[in-house]
């Protein structure tokens, strides 16, 4: 994505008319912050933003990480093994269509204070879109392609593997970044109820009325879910390429 | 004849001015039980439109932000705490809130483990390797204990609200108010054994209604009338609640009649406001908290407390 020059311009312009407007008291900085007073969270000593924001960005990179390969390799095994399918999808609706933040208190008292609350809200949250683009890719082979598969008597694992996996791969792209930016969303979710992290910050820092520290601490968000997406797409299209570089 | 008719119009429209009920909004910063009974009194037996009010009571929930609400002009009356009050004036001078008459004498923030664990008292929860504490960071009075009981031993978890992980762990201690919790508590029959904040040095006034300085500087009448008509209220509730218990039932079916008496049996040991009247808060209380959240870093600037709250 290429940020135009005006772009900057129009944040810069809209950042310094909400600098104003607050500076003039036409709306109270108890509600909105300044947007020099965020800047100046981010130089705080690390244990205000940046140790909670390194703990969260972690969190965040292992649930994905781990969510996604589950949810590819299960769908994977569902497209084989279609019967499982009559099983295994109405449960995975149930976990995308159930809100996580009512989910989360269950968690808390499953899997008790910290971690393990957390990865597994962010999990139950960041699975589906991965699970549910493979499955679709997987089934998006060309016609002239899977008869020839058909033709030169592949094995199904040999079509899954050749044919089918390369061409679920744009699909799997897009669910990889829904994924991203959604483990975000988990995280947080858990943190708020099972502690630490940018969660428990934007928690605290709610009731202290500190919105200074809660802005700073919602830019540190977008930030990791924006780094998480682009990250994964430029590592795609790295694998991508070495991989048909391979298949010539 | 003309000049005399209309002069009587005018008159007669002026009167009705005068005959129509302000209408206004208080809002709650949690859901319908015992600590708002007073409010939903003043609507249930019509003292609130004897006063010339017509009232709507607004429910709060988990982290209704009270008040942001007052302050950003949404309602006119809400309830918040003293905390809060300091707070935001810390926060935004130009805006102050001011409090006009707190339900709670002496503050219903307890901390509360299980009778099992033999504690004898809140250092050794705190100081405690084995106890797992569920606080709300953040929390002026969590701040107050943890810095009062510093090194604080027992591990420290978010507050998730409710009892449920205090029912299935023994080693856990928890926050929350006596007149909630720790009789969900006590009827879950899970023997709890409860310290009150408030006698651990740190009691603000708790369920304060408050309003904006600059509304009750331009509605001072107004506003003493809503004090004035909330004390009646209150008093009238105290002396018979069932059916504004009954009717705060109905709107919040997860907290039963039975339940609410009895919070509201506890509540009655904390509204102890004599020689004052229901309601009245003491200067040297609100100077002393100033000093509190001062010293607990919470607020940057000396406060004025003599300007936090109103006596009516």
């Amino acid at each position: 994505m290429k940020i135009l020059k005006s772009t900057w311009l129009f944040y810069l312009i809209l950042f310094a008319a909400i600098e104003f407007i607050i500076r003039a008291d036409l709306i109270s900085a108890s509600l909105v912050p300044r947007p020099t007073q965020v800047l100046e969270v981010f130089l705080q000593p690390p244990q205000i933003l940046w140790i909670p924001f390194f703990r969260t960005a972690g969190l965040a990179v292992v649930s994905y990480v781990l969510a996604s390969l589950f949810a590819f390799l299960l769908a994977l095994l569902v497209r084989q093994f279609s019967r499982l399918q009559n099983y295994l999808i109405p449960l995975t609706l149930f976990f995308q269509t159930v809100p996580i933040i009512a989910v989360a208190p269950l968690l808390v008292i499953y899997f008790g204070f910290g971690i393990p609350s957390i990865l597994s809200a962010a999990l139950i949250v960041c699975f589906f879109p991965v699970f549910a683009a493979t499955l679709v890719g997987l089934s998006q082979a060309s016609y002239n392609h899977s008869e020839l598969f058909t033709f030169l008597k592949a094995t199904r694992w040999q079509r899954l593997l050749w044919l089918e996996v390369p061409s679920a791969v744009p699909h799997l792209l897009a669910g990889l970044k829904a994924s991203a930016g959604l483990s975000v969303v988990g995280v947080v979710s858990g943190e708020f109820l099972a502690g630490g992290g940018l969660g428990a910050l934007i928690d605290s820092a709610r009731l202290q009325q500190r919105v200074d520290l809660v802005f700073a601490a919602l830019l540190c968000l977008s930030l990791i879910g924006l780094c998480l997406m682009n990250l994964t797409e430029f590592l795609f299209r790295l694998i991508f390429k070495a991989y048909f570089v391979k298949m010539d | 004849m003309r000049a005399f008719l209309s002069g009587f119009v005018a008159l007669g429209f002026s009167l009705s001015i005068f005959a129509a009920e302000t209408k206004t909004t208080i809002a709650l910063n949690w859901k319908p039980e015992p600590e708002f009974g007073g409010f939903y009194e003043g609507n249930q037996k019509g003292i609130y439109k004897k006063a010339g009010f017509e009232v709507e009571i607004l429910e709060g929930g988990s982290g209704t932000p009270t008040p942001q609400m007052l302050m950003s002009g949404q309602v006119d009356y809400a309830i918040v705490s003293s905390e809060e009050i300091f707070l935001n004036n810390d926060r935004d001078p130009k805006r102050k809130l001011v409090a006009i008459y707190s339900v709670f004498e002496k503050s219903p923030y307890m901390i509360m483990a299980h009778s099992s664990q033999k504690m004898k008292n809140l250092k050794e929860v705190f100081q405690n390797k084995e106890i797992t504490l569920s606080l709300q960071k953040g929390l002026p009075y969590v701040e107050f204990l943890t810095q009062k009981f510093a090194p604080v031993k027992a591990q420290i978890v978010p507050y998730t609200g409710g009892i449920a992980v205090f029912e299935k762990n023994s080693k856990l201690a928890q926050q929350g108010f006596i007149t909630s919790e720790y009789l969900m508590a006590q009827n879950q029959k899970l023997e709890p054994q409860a310290w009150l904040v408030a006698d651990e040095g740190f009691n603000p006034y708790i369920a304060v209604l408050a309003v904006r300085e600059d509304f009750l500087i331009k509605n001072k009448d107004q506003v003493k009338k809503m004090a004035v008509a909330t004390r009646e209220a209150w008093v009238s509730y105290l002396k018979s609640p069932e059916a504004t218990n009954q009717l705060m039932h109905q709107k919040n079916p997860s907290m039963s009649v039975e339940m609410m008496n009895q919070s509201l049996t506890k509540m009655k040991d904390l509204m102890k406001f004599e020689p004052l009247r229901l309601g009245q808060m003491k200067k040297e209380r609100w100077y002393g908290m100033g000093q509190q959240m001062q010293s607990l870093k919470l607020i940057s600037k000396s406060p004025e407390t003599d300007k936090f709250f109103q006596d009516f």
